[in-house]
């Protein structure tokens, strides 16, 4: 295995048992969400995942990060199975492995004010030991990821959701992350919002080498953010490659259908 | 050409703060109208200021409403309830909480039919049906037995649609209709609109912060902004020759297939106000690239007769 791949998934699938048997737990139906999926992230690279609703996209994401486990296959941490790690391994997996949503405000307890959400990760992973640490590392990534500082005493229902979007960002990266997951990050946000926080991905990706799995259903925003792309359909990968040879050759009816309705 | 819609200088107004700022637009008879803008830009408002539909606790005031050939300003509650009912349809962007989940599809879409025209639960089946199979269902009846939560996002949007067609309106308003679908089924819907729209000769509002969609189904547009119509026209003019900044970057940061991997997106910087909407300069003033000082004290309306085409913008 080549050392600079982040995350490696070997034929996941992930099956959801929608009827049991009320007694004997005997399984009746069950929903496949993945049907075999395999592909490998490397160091500074972005996959881009695309498909319809229900076609397993984000559930790819979730199990590449740690939140479900598949039913068979197995996710490959630098080469390491994430199941034999040991207990300090598996910590640091899930803090090199965060989550951007697309609704940024749901993913944020409204109970809390933005520096209680940003200053938690830092703490639990003790990359800060107290607030005062906290607070010097949330003020510089916050700077970073272009919010004022004012935003550290709000809560997430009285900021907007392009600010909202920058503060996740800036909670993903605070716990130096190796990949980030981006599930339609920009999807609920307005075009020339969408456009910020797309450029400030890259460039965040330029300078600190972090690899993104992008997930969209957006054939456009996936183009421009990847350097492979998986094209997904009913929980199968139907065709892969350079973002650019996939665009410009598509195989699959699926994926011509797809570039069609993105309207060029 | 007669016009289905008139709306000039409309003024909302959330006890002192300003949401909409003299808006006027002329939807044409049989018509796809765009309205474009971002969230709270005041699309949504405009629309619902059309059909009077305002919630409680905002006011207005406008020179001239019309709509479907009556006079909003005049016309009594009642009056405004029948016509309305009678002659517009409108379709909303979330599909799942405009049908009832507990109903069958055949014991609500009919429900305005019976409501306005006076007509029985089986004529009404029977139009729905035949509605049904318009927009796209091969077997209209079994849809019709179905609760909506059995439906997926694309086909109760169609039941949607069905259900707007029902009086034969003069005017649809479809809010956002697509944008809770997937691309390739927003395809699908957005085809069909224009398919009604050619073959029943009727006007659509179509109100969406999607440019690329607008371009392609729309003959004419008008781009909000800080609840004010910045920029309207026929959509082949605006599109080759927008005026105003503010449109001019919206077709850039349109993320086609086109653009160059190795070059950062073009942007907007900074955000949308929310207050401060009546003030007597540009309201993009903040985020305008070429703004001059003039443009903080005041604001040319400017139009091009000839084309149809109005900006409000200092630039020439």
């Amino acid at each position: 295995m080549k050392k600079n791949v982040v995350i490696s998934a070997v034929n996941i699938r992930k099956e959801y048992v929608t009827k049991k048997h009320f007694f004997t737990g005997k399984i009746k139906e069950k929903y496949v969400a993945v049907k075999g999926a395999a592909f490998d992230i490397e160091e500074g690279k972005t996959v881009g995942i695309v498909g319809e609703s229900g076609s397993g996209k984000s559930t790819i994401g979730e199990i590449a990060g740690g939140l479900q486990q598949p039913t068979y296959g197995s996710v490959l941490y630098f080469g390491r199975n994430i199941k034999e790690l040991s207990e300090e391994e598996y910590q640091d997996y899930r803090k090199s492995v965060q989550f951007i949503f697309q609704d940024s405000k749901g993913s944020m307890d409204p109970n809390y004010k933005i520096f209680d959400i940003l200053s938690m990760p830092l703490i639990t992973t003790n990359i800060a030991k107290n607030k005062n640490e906290a607070e010097k590392l949330i003020d510089e990534m916050l700077l970073r990821v272009g919010l004022d500082l004012s935003i550290k005493n709000k809560y997430p229902a009285e900021v907007s959701g392009g600010q909202c979007q920058r503060a996740a960002i800036a909670r993903a990266l605070l716990v130096n992350p190796k990949l980030i997951i981006c599930d339609e990050p920009v999807s609920a946000l307005d075009l020339s919002i969408q456009a910020q926080i797309l450029n400030l991905l890259r460039e965040l990706q330029r300078e600190l080498n972090i690899s993104y799995i992008f997930i969209s259903h957006d054939i456009g925003v996936v183009n421009y953010m990847s350097d492979t792309i998986l094209v997904m359909q009913n929980g199968n990968i139907v065709e892969r490659g350079e973002a650019k040879e996939v665009l410009l050759h598509p195989k699959e009816k699926y994926t011509k259908t797809l570039i069609e309705s993105a309207f060029m | 050409m007669n016009e289905t819609v008139v709306l000039k200088a409309l003024h909302i107004k959330a006890g002192e703060n300003t949401l909409v700022n003299n808006a006027s637009l002329v939807i044409e008879e049989g018509e796809i109208f765009g309205l474009v803008g971002e969230s709270g830009s005041g699309k949504t408002l405009t629309a619902k200021a059309i059909i009077n539909l305002l919630p409680k606790g905002l006011s207005y005031s406008a020179d001239e409403i019309i709509t479907a050939g009556k006079n909003m300003l005049t016309a009594s509650t009642e009056e405004k309830k029948e016509h309305i009912g009678r002659n517009i349809g409108y379709i909303p962007q979330n599909t799942v909480f405009y049908l009832h989940p507990m109903i069958k599809i055949k014991n609500q879409i009919g429900d305005g039919y019976i409501h306005h025209m006076h007509k029985t639960r089986t004529e009404a089946l029977e139009k729905a049906e035949a509605l049904l199979y318009k927009v796209g269902f091969k077997h209209p009846k079994i849809v019709l037995n179905y609760y909506p939560w059995q439906l997926s996002g694309g086909m109760r949007q169609r039941c949607n649609i069905a259900m707007a067609l029902m009086n034969d309106p003069m005017l649809i308003i479809a809010d956002e209709p697509t944008t809770a679908l997937d691309s390739t089924v927003q395809r699908q819907v957005m085809d069909l609109f224009r398919t009604i729209n050619e073959e029943m000769k009727l006007s659509i509002l179509l109100i969406s912060h999607d440019l690329g969609l607008v371009k392609h189904y729309s003959h004419s547009l008008a781009v909000m902004y800080a609840g004010q119509i910045v920029e309207s026209g026929y959509t082949n003019t605006v599109f080759s020759n927008p005026k105003h900044p503010y449109t001019q970057l919206l077709i850039k940061i349109i993320p086609s297939l086109k653009i160059k991997k190795n070059e950062p997106l073009v942007e907007i910087p900074g955000f949308v106000p929310e207050k401060g909407r009546d003030i007597k300069g540009c309201v993009f003033f903040n985020r305008c690239s070429k703004a001059v000082d003039i443009c903080k004290d005041m604001v040319a309306e400017l139009a091009d007769d000839e084309q149809d085409h109005y900006y409000r913008c200092n630039l020439e």
